[in-house]
Formats: C-alpha cells, sequence, structure tokens
C-alpha cells in the first residue's frame, strides 16, 4: 500500500515536472530562456567532450596519420590548407580590386573589411539531427559574445547563438534557422543566403533581372554586423523562379566542408586589421 | 542497476552523441543514442522511469541543442512514457519487435519535434522534414537499436515480466 501510493507521489511529480517543461516551450518563455540554470551541467559536460573530443582527434590521428601513409596524407592536408587560403586570398584581391574601380568613381568608401578574431577548436556538434550546430572551446572570458560572426580560411561557418564562460555555440549557415547577407561577387546582386533541410544552403531573393549564373562565387555583403564584406560563402548553383515569384533563387554549395571542421575563426570585432600568421589563418589568435 | 551507474551513462551519453557519433554519421544523420536508452529503460522497467530517464537525458541535450529549450525535454519524456505504456502488451521480446517499435517511437519523436519546432518558430516543410531528417534518423535508429538488443538484451536471455516500480532498477530477467 505504501508503495503503492510512493509511485503514485512519484507520478504525480514526474507530471508537474513535464508540465512544467512543456510551460517552458511557450513563445513567451522562449523570449527570456533561462540558460543559467543548465551552467552546472554545460560546465560538466562540456569538460567531458573536451576529453572525449582529445581522445577521438587522437585516435583518428594515430589512424589517419600512422597507418595511412603519414608523410602523404600531411603534405596533402598541408597544400589544401594552403590552397583554401590562396584561393581565399584570391578572392578577397580580386574584391579589393573591384572595389578599387568603383572608389575611383566614388571616393568616400572604406576599401577593405577590417576585423579581428580569436581561434577556437569545435568539441561538440548538435546532439539532434535537426538542428546544425557546432560547439567550439572559446567563450565569454575569451571574448566571444552572441552574434558573433564564425569564419575559417575556406570562407564561412556560422554565427555564435550561445556563449558561456568557457564554451559557445555555433549555428551553422547551413541550419534551416540561419540567414547571412550575401551578394554575387561578378555582377554584385544581392540577396539572403538560407539553410536547407538537405545541409546545403539557398541564395533568396535574387533579382529577376539578375545576370548571375552557375558557378559565381557568393561572398558576404557585410549589411549584417556579424561578417566583414568580401567573406566566400560559396558557389551558386542554377539560378531559378517559380511561377508569380517576384525573385529568383538558387542552391549555394558552401565553401566550407562543415563535415571535417576541426578550427575555426570567431570575429570578435570589426574594427582591427586582418594579420596573415605562420599557420595559414588571418586575425589575432589568442 | 544502480542510480549512479545509471546517472553516470546517461551524463557520459551526452558526450558521445556530441562527439564520437558524428563519426559514424551518413549525410550528416546519426543516430539517436538517448532515444533509444529512453526506449529500453521505458520498455524494460515501466513508465515512470521512462519518463524519468526522458527527462534526465532531454535536459541534459537541451543545453547542447540548437533548438527551442525544453523542446528535447519534452519529447523524450513523452518517448519514455510511451515506450513504458507500450511494455505493458507485449512479453517476448525479439529484435524484430525491437526495430519494429523503435522506428515508430523515432518517427513519433520526429513529428514531435516538427509540432514543436513549427508552433514555436515555424519554417519548416513537413514533407522535406520527413525525407531529410525524420526517416533517415529513424532507420538508422532501427538498425542500432536492433544492435543494441541483439548485443545486451538477448545475450542476457532477457525475458520481460512486466514493470517493475522501483526508481531506475530496470528488470533484466
Amino acid at each position: 500500500m505504501l508503495r503503492q501510493i510512493i509511485n503514485y507521489r512519484r507520478f504525480i511529480i514526474l507530471f508537474l515536472i513535464v508540465l512544467l517543461v512543456t510551460a517552458l516551450l511557450f513563445p513567451e518563455m522562449q523570449k527570456r530562456p533561462i540558460y543559467f540554470l543548465g551552467r552546472p551541467v554545460v560546465f560538466l559536460i562540456s569538460g567531458l567532450q573536451k576529453g572525449m573530443a582529445w581522445i577521438g582527434g587522437g585516435f583518428g590521428n594515430i589512424w589517419n596519420g600512422y597507418i595511412n601513409l603519414v608523410s602523404v596524407r600531411r603534405e596533402n592536408e598541408r597544400l589544401k590548407q594552403d590552397l583554401a587560403r590562396l584561393q581565399n586570398e584570391t578572392i578577397r584581391l580580386q574584391e579589393a580590386a573591384q572595389a578599387h574601380e568603383r572608389l575611383l568613381q566614388l571616393l568616400d568608401l572604406k576599401t577593405e573589411a577590417d576585423y579581428r578574431a580569436v581561434t577556437a577548436a569545435v568539441i561538440g556538434r548538435d546532439p539532434s539531427n535537426w538542428y546544425r550546430t557546432l560547439l567550439i572551446n572559446k567563450g565569454r572570458r575569451d571574448g566571444v559574445a552572441v552574434e558573433m560572426g564564425v569564419i575559417t580560411p575556406a570562407g564561412v561557418v556560422g554565427r555564435v547563438i550561445k556563449a558561456e564562460p568557457a564554451v559557445s555555440q555555433i549555428l551553422l549557415m547551413t541550419d534551416r534557422n540561419s540567414a547571412v547577407a550575401a551578394l554575387v561577387q561578378r555582377t554584385r546582386d544581392e540577396g539572403l543566403v538560407e539553410g536547407t533541410e538537405k545541409g546545403l544552403a539557398r541564395m533568396k531573393y535574387l533579382s529577376l533581372l539578375s545576370e548571375a549564373k552557375e558557378g559565381d562565387l557568393v561572398l558576404t555583403s557585410g549589411l549584417t554586423g556579424s561578417f566583414p564584406k568580401g567573406l566566400l560563402i560559396g558557389t551558386l548553383g542554377r539560378p531559378a523562379k517559380k511561377d508569380l515569384d517576384l525573385f529568383q533563387q538558387a542552391e549555394v554549395i558552401p565553401g566550407v566542408d562543415f563535415s571535417t571542421l576541426e578550427e575555426v575563426l570567431v570575429i570578435t570585432s570589426l574594427d582591427g586589421p586582418p594579420r596573415p600568421d605562420a599557420k595559414g589563418g588571418f586575425g589575432n589568435r589568442k | 542497476m544502480n542510480r549512479w551507474i545509471y546517472f553516470m551513462i546517461i551524463l557520459l551519453l551526452v558526450p558521445v552523441q556530441t562527439t564520437w557519433l558524428h563519426g559514424i554519421s551518413l549525410h550528416s544523420v546519426k543516430p539517436n543514442l538517448p532515444l533509444l536508452l529512453v526506449y529500453f529503460t521505458g520498455f524494460y522497467a515501466g513508465e515512470i522511469n521512462g519518463l524519468a530517464a526522458g527527462l534526465a537525458t532531454g535536459m541534459m541535450l537541451d543545453f547542447f541543442s540548437g533548438g527551442p529549450l525544453g523542446l528535447t525535454t519534452a519529447v523524450q519524456a513523452m518517448v519514455g512514457l510511451l515506450s513504458g505504456l507500450l511494455g505493458r502488451f507485449f512479453l517476448n521480446i525479439t529484435a524484430i519487435l525491437t526495430m519494429g517499435i523503435v522506428f515508430l517511437l523515432s518517427i513519433f519523436s520526429g513529428m514531435m519535434v516538427f509540432f514543436f519546432h513549427q508552433w514555436l518558430l515555424g519554417g519548416v516543410v513537413l514533407m522535406d522534414a520527413f525525407r531529410w531528417t525524420m526517416l533517415p534518423e529513424a532507420l538508422y535508429n532501427t538498425v542500432a537499436g536492433g544492435m543494441l538488443f541483439w548485443a545486451g538484451m538477448a545475450r542476457l536471455n532477457t525475458v520481460k515480466h512486466g514493470t517493475d516500480p522501483s526508481p531506475f532498477r530496470p528488470r533484466l530477467g
């Protein structure tokens, strides 16, 4: 009898917790989420994640580095990094040249996108398949804040959506809830790059008169605060429009391979100049 | 099972899900191990334990998910409760039955996430979500659930005798 009463009481307590959780889901509560309740959990589990990411990285390195032709793979990796860096550099220079031409006509424009960044290691990914996020090992203590842009030498990664003292969460640009202001490099047409269900991206709101075509490069337009102008987002697919649509849209193949991301740069300030470093990155590393 | 061991399993499951499982993902879809844990707990130890396991895993996962706070907790709790209720109807469990139930629960879980996401944020097309997220995850969970059953439950010659009201103590034969 006593056991039944205890069980009954436990069921009521659990049911009340479910009600509380459901109440948390109401849109009004989501406007002021109580993440501080989870800080001890985040602190504890992110510590475990760092350890597991380190162990996983160690095993991966042993497997890939020693069993799979050590020197060839390393050289290949280095060359790939160099290629990505040089591609980005080429794009930046093309951007600078085009900007220079325009500036000859319009004198008062700012010539290049300046920013400072901190390097962070990826220590985890979203636990569900519904959202595309990354967890990095830098947080508010390192100057990271919500809405800051995240990049790699190969292009745009996403933006910070949560910043804890020691870790932060990044929403990838391929998540369906992400949107980045963009422009087509060749035609200067502006639009918005949003994530899709397939894990790719789509450029929307391209003008019907746009002459953008498959293979054009898509860059950040700098209209939103997270990214400076001229960073690579990806390559444009074939623009198309549905009946009665007022704009065209096209798939964008991201410049970054999100499945193999290990390190990223968080843009902490758009004031300072980018500074190339020995590893091929740019920005001030902490 | 000792409740502290069970708590440690839940605690370790979150980093495993967010770090190592990425290595076995297919087209960016990975199996949902916390859902499988909640299913096995609910099915073998009753709906109250399933509900508790769902709440515990869901709350921890919520802090690492890009979705609205509370979504995973609510969905995992429902899965735990439903697993427990389903467990009342079956006595002789086979791998095929386990896989069938895991598949249906995964689809149910996906539909709940879709419903809550649509309610809170909107912008998801059901057919796209089903094709690119729900179905691949359900299939992956089904295979992983069958393997876990084979590796653990079947090898212990598990015979299910209904539900066990004691907290965090699944009856394993």
